[in-house]
C-alpha cells in the first residue's frame, strides 16, 4: 500500500465496489429474510478491509456476493470498474480462504496448492516453482506429499491461505478464516495473512465477528448489523467515536445511561447522569440536542479511572464499591456500584505497580467526558 | 520401582460378572450354529464328500457341463454389466437430486420413483418388461419394432439395472450429501471450470460411494434368480437359475449343491472387498469443520440439461412400467382381450387367500424374531468386548453375504433330516428370513449405537441400575427408530424377497411371491400382475403404518429419523 501510494499521488485505485447490493431470501410459507440491505462500500488496492458484525447480520453474505457464490437481489458488483454482477465464482479471480479452510481432503498439500495453477493451465514447471515458494514463504516446507487430514489446524490454515495466494489475485476475500484456531495460533496467524499481505502488495476483504480482530490489523474497518452497513472509518475513528449506540455496544462494550440535558452551549453539553454532571463536547453528540431533553449517553469501559478512596485524579469523580472483578490477563474487568446503578470499568493490569481491588471495597471512579458519546433516543 | 502383578481375581469368568451378557451370547451362538453354520457345512459337506470321502467329482461334473460353464460366465458377465450401468443410472439420480436447482417437487418424484422398484418384489419389473416388450408387447406395437427379443441377456440387463439402480442411487446421493459445499466453492474461486470442478472434486470425492455401490450392484444380480428365470430362458443361462433347475426339476441336489458352490466363489469375493473398502476411513469422513450450510455448486449447464433428460425419460420408463401392470391386472386376457375385469382380482382374494396369509405371517414373525436378534447382537457386538467378537460380527452377516439360492440350498440340504428335520415348515421359512434379512436391522443398530456417547450407559450404571435396566431404560429408548428403520425393512424383503425361500416353500407353507412365479411361469400375465399389485399395495400400507409407529414413538424425541435404505439385496 505504502508504494502505491508513493507511486501515484492521485488516489489509489479503486478495485471493488459494491452498489446498493441486497439480498433477500424468502423461506415458502416464512415471509423473507433480509440478509443484506442497500450495502454500498468500495475497497482500494492494497487495503486491508474488515467487515465486522454480530453473528447473522449478513456478512458471509456480503462476502459471498463479492466471490460471485450468491446472487445479489439487487444492487451491482463492479471489480476494476467491471460489471460481475453474471459472472460465475470461476470467473472472478478472487479466490475465497473458506472458515472451514475447505481444502481437497483427496489431494495432497501441493496438490491443493497446485490446484488453481493447474486449472488456468500453467506448465507443470512453472507450477512446480510457484508452488515451492509459496511453500516457503508459509513455512509448509516438508508438507508437500500430505494429506490435509495430516496436517495440524495451523498448519491446514496455511495451506488455505497458500493456496489462495500462490494465484497472486486482485484481491482476496476471507471468512473468518482463524475462528477453528485457539487463542495463540490465531494472533499468530493473523500476523502472517497480514505480512503475506504487505508483501505481495495483496488487497483483502477479510470478515470477522472478534473486534480484537478487527481493530487489530486493518486499514479500514466496516461495521455490519441486521444486513445494512452501519459504520465505516480506520480502527481508531470507529472505536473512538461510534457512529451508533450498537457500534458503541458492539466494539467497545459501552456502558449506556439515560442522559438528562441541563444546558446546551455553544461547544459543549451539560448533560446529568445517574445525579452526577458532566459537561460533554457538542462535537460527541449525533444531534444538535435541545434542553430537558433526554438523551443515550455511552461511556467506555476504558476510559473510566480507579483509584483507592480518597486519592484525587480529577474532577469528575465519584465514590463507588466493586461489586465483583474479573481477572481477564491484560486487564481487570470491575463491576463497580455506584448511586443506583453500576458500571462496568475495564483497568490496566499494570505488574507490580497496581493493586486489585477486592469485592466489597470502595473506590473513587474519575470519568472523563470527552470521551462520552451522545446520542438521541429513537424509537 | 517393582509394578505390582495384576491380581488375579480380574478374570472374573463371564457367567459371574455378566451373566445377562452370558445368557445372550450363548443364545447367538447357539442360533448361528443351527442357522448358519450348521446348514452351510451340509451344503460343502455334499458339494465335496462323496461317500465320506473328500473329492472334486461334484464340482468337476458341473464343470464338465458346457451350460453350466456358460451359466457361470453368464452370471459374472451380466453382475458386471448391471453393476456398471445400475452405478452410472444412480449417479445420474443423485446428481439431480443433490446438486442441481430441479423444482422441489420434481426432485420428491424423482426420489418416489425410486422407491418402487425397492419395495416391490424383485420380478416386477421383468413382468412388466414382457408385457412392454415381449411377445405381443404394447411398446413394440407402438413403436413398430419386429424381430426383438426381450428373452436373453438384453431383457435381464435392462430389468436388473431397473430393478437395482436404486440401492446405487441411495448409496452415491448419501456421500454426495455429505461432502463439504465449500469444497465446490473453494474449487470454483481458485478459477476452475464447472466440469474442473465435477472432474477434480466431485468425482473422486464420491468414489468410495461408487465402489461400494458397484460392488452392492454385482451381488445383487449374482445372486438375483427370479429375474433370469423369467426372462432368459435357455438363451441366457446364470448360475443361480440353473442351480434351481437342477434341484426343482431334476432333484440332483449334489448338483445343486455343486453350483452353489461356484456361486458363493465370487459372492464371498465380493463381500470381503466390500468390508475392506468400508473399513477403510473414506475422505469424506475428514471434510468439513462445522460444515458450513452452503449450497452445492451448480453443475454445467449441458450437464444438468443431459441429466434431466435422462431422469425424466428414466422417471415415465418406470412409471409407464408400474402403469402397465395396473392395467395388465384389470384385462381379461393380455393384450388379446382388452375389456375390463375385476376376475383377476376376485381369483386373487380367493384363491390366493391362503398365500397372503401366509405372507403376512411369516413375515410378521420374521420381522419381529429378527429385530430382537439385531438389537441384542448389534449390541453386544458394538458396545461389549470378548474374543470371538469380529467373529460374531462376521458370522451374523454370511446369509445376507451369500446369494439366496446359496443359502435356500444349503437350508434344504440342511434341515432334511434328522436330528433337525425342518423341511416344509413355517420355522424354516421364517428362519430363513430373519438370518438373511436382519442383517439390516444391525447395521442400523450399530449405527445408531456409535452415535450415542457411552457415557450416557456409564451414567444410569453409576446411579445404580443394573445392567439390564440400564439396558431396557437408557439403551433401548434411543436406538428404538434406528431399531424400527431395521424393521421396516426386514418387513419389505420378507414380503418380497424370493430367491431363498422358493426352495423352502410347501404344500402347508406358501408365499405371495412364489404365486407371482407361477402364474409367470403358466403365462398368466394378469394373474400375475393382479398379485403383485396386491402385494406392493399391502408392503406400501404395512410400511406407512410402520412408519406413522416410528413417528409417534420418537415424537418426544425431536430426532430427525435418517432412514438409511442402504442395501436392499434380492
Ligand atoms: N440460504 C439461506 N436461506 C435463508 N436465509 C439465509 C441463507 N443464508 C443465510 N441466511 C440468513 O441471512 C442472514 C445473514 O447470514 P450470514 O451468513 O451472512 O451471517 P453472518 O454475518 O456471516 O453470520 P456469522 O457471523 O454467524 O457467520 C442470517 O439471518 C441467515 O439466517
Ligand atoms: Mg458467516
Amino acid at each position: 500500500m505504502m508504494k502505491s501510494q508513493k507511486r501515484d499521488t492521485d488516489k489509489p485505485k479503486v478495485l471493488l465496489e459494491l452498489r446498493n447490493v441486497s439480498k433477500i431470501y424468502r423461506i415458502p410459507k416464512n415471509g423473507s429474510i433480509v440478509a443484506v440491505e442497500s450495502a454500498s462500500f468500495v475497497v482500494h488496492e492494497g487495503e486491508f478491509v474488515t467487515l465486522i458484525g454480530p453473528s447473522g447480520c449478513g456478512k458471509s453474505t456480503t462476502l459471498r456476493i463479492i466471490g460471485g457464490f450468491i446472487k445479489p437481489t439487487a444492487g451491482e458488483v463492479y471489480i476494476e470498474g467491471k460489471l460481475v454482477n453474471d459472472l460465475g465464482p470461476e470467473e472472478r479471480n478472487i479466490p475465497m480462504v473458506f472458515q472451514n479452510y475447505a481444502l481437497f481432503p483427496h489431494l495432497t498439500v501441493f496438490e491443493n496448492i497446485a490446484y488453481g495453477l493447474k486449472a488456468r493451465r500453467l506448465p507443470s514447471d512453472a507450477v512446480a516453482h510457484d508452488v515451492a515458494m509459496m511453500c516457503q514463504m508459509l513455512n509448509l516446507v516438508g508438507t508437500e506429499s500430505r494429506f490435509p487430514s495430516e496436517l495440524s489446524d495451523g498448519q491446514q490454515q496455511r495451506v488455505a491461505l497458500a493456496r489462495a495466494l500462490v494465484l497472486k489475485p486482485k484481491i482476496l476475500l476471507f471468512d473468518e478464516p482463524l475462528s477453528n484456531l485457539d487463542a495463540r495460533l490465531r494472533i499468530q496467524t493473523r500476523a502472517e495473512i497480514k505480512r503475506m499481505q504487505q508483501i505481495l502488495n495483496i488487497t483483502a476483504l477479510y470478515v470477522t465477528h472478534d473486534q480484537a480482530e478487527a481493530l487489530g490489523s486493518p486499514d479500514r474497518v466496516i461495521v455490519m448489523n441486521n444486513g445494512q452497513i452501519i459504520q465505516e472509518g480506520n480502527p481508531r475513528e470507529v472505536y473512538d467515536r461510534p457512529r451508533t449506540p450498537f457500534v458503541a455496544d458492539f466494539i467497545s462494550n459501552a456502558n449506556f445511561y439515560d442522559a438528562y440535558v441541563l444546558s446546551v452551549g455553544e461547544r459543549d453539553v451539560l448533560i446529568s447522569v445517574q445525579e452526577l454532571e458532566f459537561s460533554v463536547p457538542l462535537a460527541n453528540c449525533d444531534h444538535i440536542p435541545a434542553r430537558d431533553d433526554v438523551l443515550l449517553v455511552a461511556i467506555n469501559p476504558i476510559t473510566i479511572a480507579l483509584a483507592p478512596l480518597g486519592t484525587s485524579l480529577g474532577q469528575m469523580q465519584c465514590e463507588g464499591e466493586i461489586e465483583h472483578s474479573l481477572f481477564g490477563g491484560h486487564s481487570l474487568q470491575y463491576t463497580v456500584r455506584f448511586g443506583s446503578t453500576t458500571i462496568r470499568v475495564v483497568h490496566p493490569n499494570i505488574q507490580g505497580s497496581e493493586v486489585q481491588y477486592s469485592v466489597g471495597s470502595m473506590v473513587s471512579l474519575t470519568f472523563n467526558p470527552t470521551s462520552f458519546r451522545l446520542y438521541e433516543v429513537k424509537g | 520401582m517393582r509394578i505390582p502383578a495384576l491380581p488375579k481375581s480380574t478374570k472374573r469368568s463371564l457367567i459371574k460378572s455378566d451373566p445377562v451378557l452370558y445368557s445372550a451370547m450363548v443364545a447367538v451362538w447357539l442360533s448361528f450354529a443351527v442357522f448358519i453354520f450348521l446348514p452351510l457345512l451340509s451344503l460343502l459337506w455334499t458339494t465335496f464328500f462323496v461317500n465320506g470321502t473328500f473329492s472334486f467329482a461334484n464340482i468337476k461334473k458341473v464343470w464338465s457341463a458346457k451350460y453350466n460353464v456358460r451359466a457361470l460366465y453368464g452370471s459374472l458377465i451380466l453382475a458386471t454389466a448391471v453393476s456398471v450401468s445400475g452405478t452410472l443410472l444412480g449417479y445420474i439420480f443423485a446428481l439431480a437430486v443433490t446438486r442441481t436447482t430441479l423444482p422441489k417437487p420434481l426432485k420428491v418424484l424423482l426420489g418416489a420413483v425410486t422407491i418402487l422398484p425397492l419395495i416391490s418384489p424383485p420380478f416386477t419389473s421383468s413382468i412388466s418388461l414382457t408385457l412392454a416388450l415381449g411377445p405381443n408387447g404394447m411398446l413394440l406395437k407402438a413403436l413398430g419394432i419386429k424381430n426383438f427379443s426381450i428373452y436373453g441377456f438384453i431383457g435381464i440387463w435392462i430389468s436388473e439395472t431397473l430393478t437395482y439402480f436404486p440401492v446405487a442411487f441411495m448409496v452415491i446421493s448419501a456421500i454426495l450429501n455429505t461432502m463439504a459445499a465449500t469444497l465446490d466453492d473453494a474449487a470454483l474461486s481458485l478459477g476452475a471450470s464447472r466440469w474442473r470442478m465435477l472432474r477434480t472434486v466431485t468425482i473422486p470425492l464420491s468414489l468410495p460411494g461408487i465402489g461400494n455401490s458397484i460392488l452392492l450392484l454385482f451381488g445383487a444380480s449374482l445372486a438375483d434368480f427370479a429375474t433370469p428365470l423369467i426372462l432368459g430362458g435357455h438363451t441366457f443361462p446364470v448360475l443361480p437359475t440353473e442351480a434351481y433347475l437342477l434341484i426343482t426339476g431334476m432333484f440332483d441336489l449334489k448338483g445343486g449343491a455343486a453350483l452353489s458352490f461356484l456361486l458363493l466363489v465370487p459372492a464371498l469375493v465380493v463381500f470381503f472387498l466390500q468390508r475392506q473398502l468400508l473399513g477403510t476411513k473414506s475422505f469424506v469422513s475428514v471434510t468439513g469443520k462445522n460444515g458450513a450450510r452452503t449450497e452445492f455448486a451448480q453443475l454445467p449447464k449441458t450437464l444438468v440439461v443431459a441429466i434431466s433428460a435422462i431422469c425424466t425419460i428414466m422417471v415415465v420408463f418406470i412409471i409407464y412400467l408400474y402403469a402397465i401392470i395396473l392395467w395388465g391386472s384389470f384385462v381379461k386376457v393380455w393384450s388379446v382381450n382388452n375389456t375390463f375385469t375385476f376376475e383377476h382380482y376376485r381369483y386373487v382374494f380367493k384363491h390366493g387367500r391362503k398365500a397372503i396369509g401366509d405372507t403376512l405371517l411369516i413375515a410378521f414373525l420374521s420381522t419381529v424374531i429378527g429385530s430382537v436378534l439385531a438389537v441384542v447382537i448389534g449390541y453386544i457386538t458394538q458396545r461389549k468386548t470378548f474374543i470371538g467378537k469380529r467373529f460374531m460380527e462376521f458370522s451374523s452377516m454370511l446369509n445376507y453375504a451369500l446369494p439366496g439360492t446359496v443359502v435356500g440350498i444349503a437350508y434344504i440340504i440342511g434341515f432334511n433330516r434328522k436330528p433337525i428335520l425342518l423341511t416344509g415348515t413355517l420355522t424354516i421359512l421364517v428362519a430363513a428370513y430373519v438370518f438373511r434379512y436382519y442383517a439390516t436391522g444391525i447395521r442400523s443398530v450399530v449405527a445408531s449405537l456409535e452415535q450415542i456417547d457411552p457415557a450416557l450407559e456409564e451414567a444410569s450404571l453409576s446411579l445404580g441400575a443394573g445392567t439390564l435396566r440400564t439396558f431396557t431404560h437408557v439403551t433401548i429408548p434411543l436406538i428404538i427408530p434406528a431399531v424400527f428403520a431395521g424393521m421396516r425393512y426386514l418387513f419389505i424383503h420378507c414380503m418380497t424377497a424370493i430367491s431363498a425361500t422358493i426352495f423352502l416353500v410347501s404344500v402347508r407353507w406358501t408365499l405371495l411371491t412364489t404365486r407371482i412365479l407361477e402364474s409367470m411361469t403358466e403365462l398368466q400375465f394378469s394373474q400375475a400382475s393382479a398379485f403383485s399389485i396386491v402385494l406392493i399395495v399391502i408392503v406400501f400400507a404395512a410400511d406407512a403404518i410402520m412408519h406413522r409407529a416410528l413417528g409417534m414413538i420418537t415424537a418426544n424425541f425431536h430426532r430427525p429419523q435418517e432412514a438409511s435404505y442402504e442395501i436392499i439385496g434380492a
